[in-house]
């Protein structure tokens, strides 16, 4: 019900044996290893080649991603879908799956297809310039050979085409048009070489651009014309298309493939993390000594493990020394019912070690408050029974399976509190409802401060037992304890006016917030900063009032709920098709509200624990417990 | 139609339409943040979502607002109120709380949510911090329907 106490774990082995022990606390997933002072401690180190890992592991995800699945789930089949399991000890059955030659065909037949879509593009970029000429319908080879006589064809814009028109009839020159197009025109211009420069001086007073059809004459076996061409080019990209195809369904029957490949991409890289946890060791010419943390609890078991495994290796299990407290690893340690509020400890960050863990004090708050911020009977089933199905359907592991267990409550604190201060869809159970918040806000106005009041009044009790702890005793009693009782005893005093005791606990409490709050010597200077931390009550007041939101959050569900509600009686009324919209309405409203007040509700709820009650004792700042294990990508390993 | 009806109804409708133009703002800030991250990886879509809705809330505080004001007017079905012009008045400034507190909050939580939609794209598995820090600005839009709400519930009419 706090933080786990863990144990420093030395171990000395022979450096042979060293990767297959990493290994071996891979599987056993109860040892986190730390790096060493290796320079002070005259020991070697020699960091991991990864690389060539990294590479195979790119590789064979890229084609894991590339290939289609074996059996192709979509949505949400495919969200409920659990990974295939494997047993651990397959690891090194699966590493002699020849997977390189796999990989290596696979990406031949990538790089072929590649080279082929750009052929393609280039065919079709030859199109694309040949297409405009299509109407010039001679054989191109007439184009050519001539002595006398200079033929052009041109490009020119649309727009100028008249006035080059005109400008040449002087010359002896004769124009045809092949094609005029929105844009573009596109011209066949032949004249007397002695004109030459004279016709070209006419051509460079426009934008124009000359088409060089020289490197097709090369190529040209009789009288092909511009069509002819182009249908050899097309005849050409078909021939590729068909190779793609081909290559395409070789590469597709690399389908089968996929799930040992998704197993082989698991194993090397779990081989990575072995080879990366493994560099850690500080080396001796033989051995290898590795040191980490273990919970205290599982200390037994390692040993006991350890000792089956082999007898060279010898291991060391003893209680931190002062100094290395501040490597200490933090372990939640939680009763199961508690567990998943852990969530919400983890989300702010870990505790630091020897501090409180706030998980258990925040639990039934966070708890009640959901549930008062929703105050939803129907959603919270809808809740629960959707996370219950995610957990039996899919038996996620670690935090999300903690997280679906955490809306599991939530969805039970809205059942309780949404029969007692909501409703369940909309509708009230009557009989049942104590407070009906829209009615009558001002009770679970109260209500809502109530619980406020109380959670800051614990928080300020866990900072009384932080402070005693540091070792500030009297000042930790006096300050704190004081606030313990000046506040209650004002609020009572308000609220009943008498007995007068309170009044004199009152008295007290200041007394000890004013005179022990500074620790200086000098009386006056002690008196008045002590009276100047009286002026801390500012944040007790306004601490206490920001839990007023429970009430807004929970009136909004339950008034959107009201509103979803009158809109499909208005839409049941419609002949005919009234009900069936209804329904969507009905449907499509709630599952929206239920969003939308989940989010709020959790996020205002999470907050109020992070800001108003975590803000006076919490000391976050550990560092998580981070054993070497088996992680898993694709499949999940069981032992 | 009375004075005080129509002074009512003009703070309801303030106070869905005012409120709801600082949650349009916002979610649009927040929005395009999305968009622009979701260019470079669309798988994010889901852990950004909740940041990209987290500004709607104001908005939604607001037609909250003028729903009561319909239900105590009696505008869905049933008796119409008659409130007098103080009452109409009194109905109309009861809902400024929610609409102005609701029209800037908006504006600003759409901005720290952009900012946490790019902290989300480089740290995926730090999705809760920017939300709670989007909270902390929502804060003053639920204080404000909070106002509303009481003052509408202290009106009689």
């Amino acid at each position: 019900m706090a933080i786990a106490p863990v144990k420093r774990m030395e171990v000395l082995l022979p450096r042979t044996e060293l990767e297959g022990f990493v290994s071996y606390l891979q599987e056993l997933e109860i040892a986190q290893l730390d790096p060493l002072p290796y320079e002070e401690l005259e020991l070697a180190s020699s960091p991991a080649e990864l690389t060539e890992y990294e590479r195979w592991l790119g590789r064979i995800n890229h084609l894991i991603q590339s290939l289609p699945e074996t059996e192709p789930r979509k949505g949400l089949e495919k969200l409920l879908t659990p990974k295939p399991k494997y047993s651990a000890s397959l690891r090194r059955v699966l590493l002699d799956y020849s997977y390189q030659k796999v990989v290596e065909d696979y990406e031949a037949l990538e790089s072929k297809r590649a080279q082929l879509s750009q052929n393609i593009k280039q065919i079709e970029k030859e199109e694309e310039f040949l297409k405009p000429l299509l109407l010039l319908d001679v054989p191109l080879l007439s184009l050519t050979g001539f002595n006398r006589c200079q033929l052009r064809i041109i490009e020119v814009k649309r727009e100028d085409l008249e006035t080059l028109k005109e400008q040449l009839t002087d010359q002896p020159a004769v124009l045809s048009v092949i094609e005029a197009k929105k844009n573009l025109a596109y011209i066949l211009v032949i004249y007397h070489q002695s004109l030459k420069e004279e016709v070209e001086a006419i051509f460079s007073g426009f934008k124009l651009t000359y088409i060089s059809l020289e490197p097709y004459f090369s190529r040209l076996r009789g009288d092909e014309k511009v069509s002819d061409l182009l249908v050899e080019l097309d005849q050409q990209k078909s021939g590729l298309r068909e190779e793609i195809n081909e290559l395409e369904k070789q590469m597709a029957s690399f389908a089968v493939h996929r799930p040992s490949l998704m197993a082989v991409y698991d194993v090397l890289l779990n081989e990575k993390q072995k080879l990366a946890a493994a560099s850690l060791a500080g080396l001796t010419e033989k051995t290898a000594w590795l040191a980490g943390w273990v919970p205290a609890a599982r200390a037994d078991y390692l040993a006991g493990k350890i000792n089956q495994y082999s007898q060279d290796i010898y291991l060391e299990l003893r209680e931190p020394k002062p100094e290395e407290k501040d490597e200490m690893p933090v372990i939640l340690d939680n009763p199961p019912l508690l567990k998943p509020f852990e969530v919400i400890t983890d989300l702010y960050g870990l505790p630091q070690p020897g501090t409180i863990d706030p998980t258990i004090y925040l639990a039934p708050f966070f708890f009640v408050f959901v549930g008062l911020c929703l105050s939803e009977g129907g959603y919270g089933l809808v809740m629960s029974l959707l996370s219950l199905f995610y957990i039996k359907k899919v038996e996620p592991k670690g935090g999300t399976r903690q997280f679906m267990l955490l809306l599991f409550y939530l969805g039970i604190s809205n059942m309780i509190f949404g029969t007692l201060f909501g409703g369940w869809f909309g509708f009230p159970i009557k009989p049942l409802v104590l407070i009906d918040p829209i009615a009558d806000p001002i009770p679970y106005l109260i209500l809502s401060l109530a619980l406020g009041f109380i959670q800051v009044m614990l928080s300020t009790f866990l900072s009384l037992v932080r402070d005693f702890k540091k070792g500030n005793k009297v000042t930790a009693i006096a300050v704190k304890g004081g606030w313990l009782l000046l506040l209650p005893s004002l609020l009572f005093y308000f609220l009943l006016k008498q007995p007068p005791i309170l009044g004199i606990l009152a008295l007290i409490g200041t007394a000890g917030i004013v005179f022990f709050s500074s620790s200086s010597r000098n009386i006056f200077a002690r008196f008045f900063s002590g009276l100047y931390a009286l002026y801390g009550i500012t944040s007790y007041f306004s601490d206490t009032l920001s839990y007023s939101r429970l009430l807004a959050l929970g009136l909004s569900t339950g008034v959107i709920a009201m509103v979803v509600n009158s809109l499909v009686q208005i839409a049941w009324g419609f002949p005919v098709v009234g009900w069936i919209i209804g329904i969507l309405i009905f449907a499509g409203g709630h599952l929206f509200n239920l969003a939308i007040g989940l989010l709020g509700g959790f996020v205002h709820s999470m907050r109020l624990q992070f800001v108003e009650f975590f803000g006076r004792f919490y000391e976050a700042g550990g560092k998580p417990f981070q054993p070497v294990k088996l992680v898993n990508k694709y499949i999940e390993f069981i032992r | 139609m009375s004075l005080g009806l129509t002074l009512a109804i003009l703070g309801a409708a303030l106070a869905v339409f005012i409120a709801g133009i600082g949650s349009a703002i916002g979610i649009g800030i927040a929005g395009r943040a999305a968009s622009g991250v979701m260019t470079e990886d669309p798988s994010k879509f889901g852990i950004i979502l909740p940041l990209g809705a987290l500004a709607g809330t104001q908005g939604i505080y607001g037609f909250l607002s003028g729903f009561l004001v319909i239900l105590k007017l009696g505008l869905l079905g049933g008796q119409v109120a008659e409130p007098t012009v103080q009452q109409g008045l009194q109905i109309m400034f009861a809902c400024f709380p929610v609409a102005f507190a609701g029209l800037v909050s908006g504006i600003h939580q759409g901005k720290v949510c952009a900012s946490g939609i790019y902290m989300v794209a480089k740290q995926p598995k730090d999705m809760t911090k920017p939300l709670v820090m989007a909270a902390l600005v929502e804060t003053y839009a639920v204080l404000g329907l909070l106002a509303t709400v009481l003052l509408l519930n202290g009106i009689k009419l």
